[in-house]
């Protein structure tokens, strides 16, 4: 047995931008255990729900994200509109679809250029940031913004798409489609790539059961679970299947995350064509009452909103359990063992948004 | 070779395409019509009624209704456009483009009209039913601008006079005498809001319209009541009432 130290990681780290803190038990190069610790970036965004009424606070949970805030607006809007049992109308449900979608596809081609910086391959990182910014620009010209959309309601959205836009969108992802092919070769055929992917950071399907994995991370360990599935929004309607992958290791989640890429684009071009004409909002009036529970499943995994309402326009509680806090006990996991050069990479791995967590 | 070759490809085409960046600052940026750039805001229609400042998540914005300024820390704004969805009287809107920026916080404030009886109200109407032809409105107007001839029963009223202030609706003891909608809110605003339950139908229009849902109205009971501490003064109701008996002080 070496002699044993322990390494900080973190908050600040040349390859992470995300704020958390790893106290690494190293022998030689090899990590022992991994200590986290989190609660750098916390805003107390939960307790702001005192201060807002129930419309506004939509404005503030939204901000929980800079990557998935559509679906952090969603979720909340979704667990309100339970707890006052309206149903929003068809066209706002496939509307908030094909935004959840698009929010998907620019995530995880976030995440495959952050991947590929985290094992030194900056070309790769840009070109795939390069296609995400076109993403970005169809969510400015259908929303408004770039990463904080402000498009929805309590009772359904606050923007229409017309058909001209849709069309356009579904033409420019026809095209962007070959070259996310053909770039994505690179991440599931380079030797380079998969020497550094291949068998790293092995997460067995008991081992991801019994700590609770969501998301990719879970798929890419065999387990068939997608919380779209429940048939929130359209996706009911929508045929799609669950992808996954029995490698267990960090190239299975690269390549759940690319797989899910096509699926999104296949998501939004089904969603495009069944969208049905009429409102997009419902009006809601009164104050909730009651408290809700809604799963929703987000670019990273399963996130969980928790609403509790007491008659008055200020709610008791909106909580927000996050994937990637759910994530850290797998990372834990898969840390140890591992080489200290794989640290960075394999804390990618899970795609971790620290921001969420804490929130 | 292959393996490793994979990417030689996107190299190459790289090397023989245009650039995907533009050349700026000599080639700007254009925005597409939806980008919430900053608030703008149409002052003379303003309220002041201060919901805007209720709604925004980030307190950045500012309304003293004393002295009729609007005024927004741009540094603070977050464009979540929740001002201008809120707005009653529509008078705030976003523009696509973004505010300079500064190494210091930047308000800037938006002065409203000032005098009370300037052209903001509507036309006066005149009903000669319930009329008593008294002359108060004659006695109120500022601009002596009604005639009242008791003997022969006329009432005329000189519209280029007329300074639309509503002093005579208010004066008149009888309520034969009203403003025309839309614009009247405007001159009234920043007051409590009545009803006349005599002339109310109920019909919960009013209610409707609120943008703070402080008014509840049943009309199965044949009430109608108001939140005070919830209104804000906008005139939304007075506005929105097809029989005109709301009014506001």
């Amino acid at each position: 047995m070496g002699k044993r130290t322990i390494v900080p990681f973190g908050p600040q780290h040349p390859v992470l931008p995300e704020p958390i803190h790893l106290d690494l038990v190293l022998e030689d190069e090899k990590v022992i255990e991994a200590i986290p610790s989190i609660g750098f970036v916390h805003r107390g965004l939960e307790s702001l729900i005192s201060k807002r009424d129930f419309n506004d606070y939509l404005y503030v949970i939204e901000r929980t994200c800079g990557i998935c805030s559509f679906m952090h607006g969603m979720g909340y809007c979704e667990a309100v509109e339970r707890i006052f049992d309206v149903e929003i109308p068809d066209r706002a449900k496939y509307l908030r679809t094909i935004w959840c979608e698009m929010s998907r596809l620019h995530s995880h081609l976030l995440w495959l250029g952050l991947l590929a910086d985290a094992f030194g391959f900056e070309a790769l990182f840009y070109q795939c940031w390069r296609m995400r910014e076109k993403i970005l620009d169809m969510f400015e010209a259908s929303t408004g913004g770039r990463v904080i959309f402000s498009v929805n309601k309590v009772g359904g959205v606050l923007k229409d798409m017309d058909s001209a836009m849709l069309k356009g969108f579904v033409a420019e992802f026809d095209s962007m489609e070959a070259d996310v092919r053909k770039l994505t070769k690179v991440f599931l055929k380079d030797y380079t790539v998969k020497s550094r992917l291949k068998d790293v950071g092995i997460l067995t399907k008991e081992e991801a059961i019994q700590l609770g994995a969501v998301g990719p991370m879970m798929r890419a360990s065999g387990i068939e679970l997608d919380t779209r599935r429940l048939g929130y929004c359209a996706y009911g309607d929508l045929d799609f299947d669950i992808i996954t992958s029995n490698d267990c290791d960090s190239f299975g989640r690269c390549k759940v995350r690319i797989e899910e890429i096509f699926q999104s684009f296949s998501l939004i071009r089904q969603a495009v064509d069944k969208i049905p004409e009429g409102n997009i909002v419902v009006p809601v009036k009164g104050n909730p009452d009651g408290e809700a529970f809604v799963r929703v499943e987000q670019p990273r995994g399963e996130a969980i909103y928790y609403v509790k309402a007491n008659g008055t326009k200020f709610l008791d509680r909106a909580r927000v359990r996050t994937p990637t806090f759910t994530n850290l006990s797998p990372l834990i996991k898969i840390l140890q063992g591992c080489d200290y050069a794989d640290v960075p990479l394999l804390i990618l791995t899970i795609d971790p948004c620290i921001s969420c967590t804490e929130r | 070779m292959l393996k490793i070759m994979s990417f030689a490809s996107h190299a190459l085409s790289n090397l023989f395409h245009k650039p995907v960046t533009r050349n700026y600052p000599f080639v700007e940026r254009k925005y597409p019509e939806r980008t919430r750039g900053h608030i703008d805001i149409n002052v003379d229609d303003c309220l002041f009624c201060g919901i805007c400042a209720k709604k925004c998540p980030s307190d950045a914005i500012t309304v003293d209704r004393a002295s009729k300024t609007w005024s927004i820390d741009r540094m603070g704004c977050v464009q979540c456009e929740n001002c201008v969805n809120s707005c009653p009287k529509s008078c705030l809107t976003m523009a696509n483009t973004y505010s300079a920026p500064d190494t210091k916080a930047i308000v800037d404030t938006f002065q409203g009209k000032v005098e009370e009886t300037s052209n903001a109200g509507g036309k006066i109407v005149f009903s000669a039913e319930g009329c008593v032809y008294c002359g108060l409105c004659a006695k109120k107007c500022p601009a002596n601008a009604i005639t009242v001839d008791r003997a022969s029963k006329t009432w005329t009223i000189n519209e280029e006079e007329c300074a639309k202030c509503g002093a005579c609706v208010a004066a008149c003891p009888k309520k034969c005498l009203s403003q025309e909608s839309g614009e009247a809110a405007k001159a009234t605003a920043g007051g409590e809001v009545k009803n006349d339950l005599d002339v109310c139908v109920f019909c919960g229009l009013c209610a409707r319209k609120c943008p703070q849902e402080a008014i509840t109205v049943d009309r199965a009971s044949k009430t109608w009541t108001i939140n005070k501490d919830e209104c804000v003064s906008c005139g939304a109701c007075v506005d929105g009432c097809p029989k005109k008996c709301l009014t506001m002080e």
